[in-house]
């Protein structure tokens, strides 16, 4: 399991995220994007903080950490596993990639796995519909992905 | 220093000459997110590890996407004296075989994509963003004959940060003769002469847009560039940021300086990690070689950008709300007037344009609103970068003039209509499509077999819009039903919640289809659908809701016969999972049990060496079975619609 920071430490992180972020243009998506990346999800005291120091509402910060889709409200899996659901890749098989994968590691699309290693998520479109169907764990993109690879990539990464 | 920005621009150019025609060898590999996809991070590592072996002197070097998305992984090889060529795919395993040659000078005997003499000299010399016209294809390369690459033509041939390389490919020459020349209104007048249209979907004439922010009263403005390309299917602006970054910071330079704004952001999606990066290196080069910052060149003209990186919401993509996004709220669309160029960011006039739309704007000051409207038709003028994928011998990127006729594009891509037989294409491989999807969840589904030209008219005409330009060939297995509740559903869970009409209707939209494409639907729900379509376009507050219903008015009049058949049971593309079964051919199994091991849900029963039966009550419809079976013995049977396994897909494991 994540050990979840403390408040020394979202402190710190606020600080660092709105030194990165001075011009008040995009400074709530630039803490935003900078504190899921630290932590793998915005933490409610974070927000908190930012409020404090920025004079943005607390209410509106938590609107827009769930309206974007790439904040989360709790952490998310240590391995992030994106399948492709554009057009392309829909239209390549992506749902029965998404199946075999939910299939191998025992999770909704969506949901992370018990032990906090895996994340499942489908998105729009990763722009790389030459090589669809596509998916991406963590940095690396995977093209062209066949039913029977999406498979193996998914014992492949159990196994990580 | 050069103090001026022609001085500037000089400098650059000088030096951008060296670099990309350096007195050794010069090899660029694609690392665009396809290209890297490919695995083309592998092959630049094996390509520095073989030139250090062989110690040449070499310059390898990181390039964007050529738009040759099907030969990637792309490598392109200057050999001073023996001329330019691009090889795709090269495998890091044939590296060796690639460097032989050209450590004795010569060019590899392998077939390129595109060669051109030594002498490539046109491109550099005169102050012209040419680019790839100097670049002769193959001749015989019908996809080369039909594209005319400008906005394309330098992506994959200099490295995306660099501004010398750019200006050595005519780059910031636009941007001198604005500054030196031209008056903003100027500026201004060229591109309405022009005939420029944005091209992110609207259409809207660039040039109005500009006079509108020019004329608003302020002191401050902003320049916004939209990189929020969030259609599925659509990556024509990742390419430009990746592949050619200088094109857009130039276009938003000068469009600062026509409307008088000292301020530029870039909104890109989260998605494109890599477009980001490359833009902030680019940022960085332009602003320490002075062509962004304050007083450029001493012109008194101040103008700096920064790159804001959404987190995942495709309704940003709209303009209100992407400013919403930008100011920190959650990013949903209001209602217009007071446009953009009224009250904007911060309440302040913005001039908010498609990346693909700025990167056209150093052309057209450059060579002149005349040589702009040289190609295209007389209403939409100039060329369009589509994006293909899908059902097709040779997805990526192509820039073709406005107006080209879909057949020919799609002949040319290695696709054949429907009703054009099994007649081969002339670009050899051909892959039969049945229907194209034009411009995401806001763009139609028409028929293969249909003539339409790709130009805003002839589009408009065919019940749809050019969209921001993504192209997805359906092949005869794929459903078109099912792609229409799956641009459905994508619009539906997209959809900001704010007004009813697209919030519930689209859930009301997407639930029918649903019923549809799960065999429990009568004629009787084809007409709801019609209905709850019209009624979501009529009452909605931003276009996004209003035109998320042309995938379903589109396909309702195209492809009738196949929401029948839906009704009765069968999928003729063999897709929804509702409505098929498989069952394995017992003449062809051989008893191997490939499938058995692989089926997720043990439902397949058989000793070896005895043909094995699928257990219906068991079958989950994954198709894992169809994928694996080295003999193509699985059928995929819907209500009399049957098909074998593809062989594509069997045939990689038929050495078992």
């Amino acid at each position: 399991m994540i050990d979840l920071p403390d408040d020394i430490a979202l402190v710190d992180a606020v600080d660092e995220a709105l030194a990165l972020h001075p011009d008040p243009t995009g400074q709530v998506l630039g803490v935003l994007n900078y504190l899921q990346k630290r932590f793998r999800y915005v933490p409610d005291g974070a927000l908190e903080e930012l409020s404090r120091q920025t004079g943005v509402g607390l209410v509106r910060l938590r609107e827009v950490r769930s309206f974007f889709h790439e904040y989360s409200e709790e952490p998310v899996g240590e391995h992030l596993v994106l399948v492709c659901d554009g057009t392309a890749c829909h239209a390549g098989g992506s749902r029965s990639i998404i199946q075999a994968l939910e299939g191998a590691l025992g999770i909704n699309v969506g949901q992370t796995t018990a032990d906090g290693l895996f994340t499942l998520r489908k998105v729009g479109c990763l722009g790389s519909c030459g090589s669809a169907p596509v998916m991406v764990v963590d940095a690396k993109t995977y093209a062209r992905v066949r039913l029977t690879d999406a498979s193996q990539i998914a014992r492949l990464i159990e196994h990580a | 220093m050069p103090r001026t920005v022609s001085g500037i621009v000089d400098r650059l150019r000088r030096e951008g000459e060296v670099r990309l025609r350096p007195p050794h060898l010069r090899i660029s590999v694609g690392m665009g997110t396809c290209g890297r996809a490919a695995g083309s991070e592998e092959v630049f590592l094996a390509l520095c590890d073989g030139i250090d072996r062989l110690g040449l002197s070499a310059d390898v070097v990181q390039v964007g996407c050529r738009g040759a998305c099907w030969a990637e992984p792309l490598v392109e090889v200057f050999v001073p004296g023996a001329g330019r060529a691009v090889y795709g795919p090269v495998y890091s395993s044939r590296v060796d075989e690639l460097l032989k040659p050209l450590a004795k000078g010569a060019l590899p005997e392998w077939l390129p994509l595109s060669t051109s003499s030594s002498d490539d000299r046109p491109l550099l010399g005169d102050s012209v963003p040419s680019g790839a016209s100097s670049f002769v294809a193959a001749p015989d390369d019908s996809l080369d004959r039909i594209q005319e690459k400008r906005i394309l033509g330098k992506c994959g041939l200099i490295v995306p940060s660099s501004a010398s390389e750019y200006a050595a490919c005519g780059g910031y020459a636009a941007l001198v003769r604005a500054l030196d020349d031209l008056a903003p209104t100027d500026v201004i007048t060229m591109i309405e002469k022009s005939g420029l249209r944005g091209r992110g979907g609207a259409g809207f004439p660039t040039g109005r847009k500009w006079q509108l922010a020019h004329d608003a009263p302020s002191e401050e403005k902003y320049v916004i560039a939209n990189g929020d390309e969030g259609d599925p299917g659509a990556f024509m602006d990742r390419g430009i940021m990746e592949g050619d970054p200088h094109a857009l910071i130039e276009g938003m330079l000068i469009s600062g300086y026509a409307i008088g704004a000292a301020k530029g952001y870039v909104f890109t999606r989260s998605e494109y990690p890599q477009a980001c990066e490359t833009l902030q290196s680019a940022l960085s080069e332009a602003r320490a070689t002075g062509l962004l910052g304050s007083d450029i060149g001493g012109t008194g003209f101040s103008f700096d950008i920064s790159v804001i990186r959404s987190a995942g919401a495709y309704v940003c993509g709209e303009g209100t709300a992407m400013v919403a996004a930008m100011e920190g709220y959650p990013g949903r669309p209001r209602r217009r007037p007071p446009h953009l160029s009224e009250r904007g960011l911060w309440g302040l006039p913005t001039c908010m344009n498609n990346v693909e739309t700025l990167a056209n704007v150093p052309f057209v000051v450059c060579r002149g609103p005349e040589w702009f409207r040289s190609i295209g038709t007389p209403e939409s003028p100039g060329t369009k970068v589509f994006s293909i994928a899908g059902n097709v011998a040779r997805p990526g990127l192509v820039e073709v003039p406005m107006g080209v006729p879909m057949k020919k594009l799609a002949c040319a891509l290695g696709s054949a209509g429907s009703d054009s037989g099994k007649k081969p294409c002339e670009a050899g491989g051909e892959v039969e499509a049945k229907a194209y999807q034009v411009g995401g969840p806001s763009g139609v589904l028409l028929p293969a077999h249909l003539d339409f030209n790709l130009d805003f008219e002839s589009l408009g005409e065919a019940g749809g819009s050019i969209g921001s330009g993504g192209i997805v060939f359906l092949g005869e297995r794929s459903c078109v039903v099912d792609t229409v509740r799956y641009l459905t559903e994508f619009s539906r869970d997209e959809s900001c919640g704010r007004c009813p009409a697209c919030r519930d209707g689209l859930a009301r939209a997407a639930s029918l289809l649903e019923d549809i494409t799960s065999g429990n639907a009568s004629l009787e729900s084809l007409e709801k659908l019609a209905e709850t379509a019209q009624h979501i376009e009529k009452n909605s507050l931003c276009g996004l809701g209003r035109l998320s219903t042309r995938p379903i008015v589109s396909s309702l009049r195209y492809f009738r016969d196949e929401y029948a058949a839906h009704v009765e049971r069968c999928c003729p593309g063999l897709t929804c999972q509702s409505l098929i079964r498989y069952e394995i051919d017992s003449a062809i199994c051989t008893g191997c049990r490939c499938c058995k091991l692989t089926c997720p849900a043990n439902a397949i029963r058989g000793r070896y060496g005895k043909p094995s039966t699928i257990v219906e009550r068991l079958c989950l419809k994954c198709g894992m079975c169809t994928a694996t079976c080295p003999y193509a013995a699985v059928v995929t049977e819907s209500n009399g619609a049957i098909a074998h396994a593809l062989p594509s897909l069997a045939s990689h494991c038929s050495k078992v």
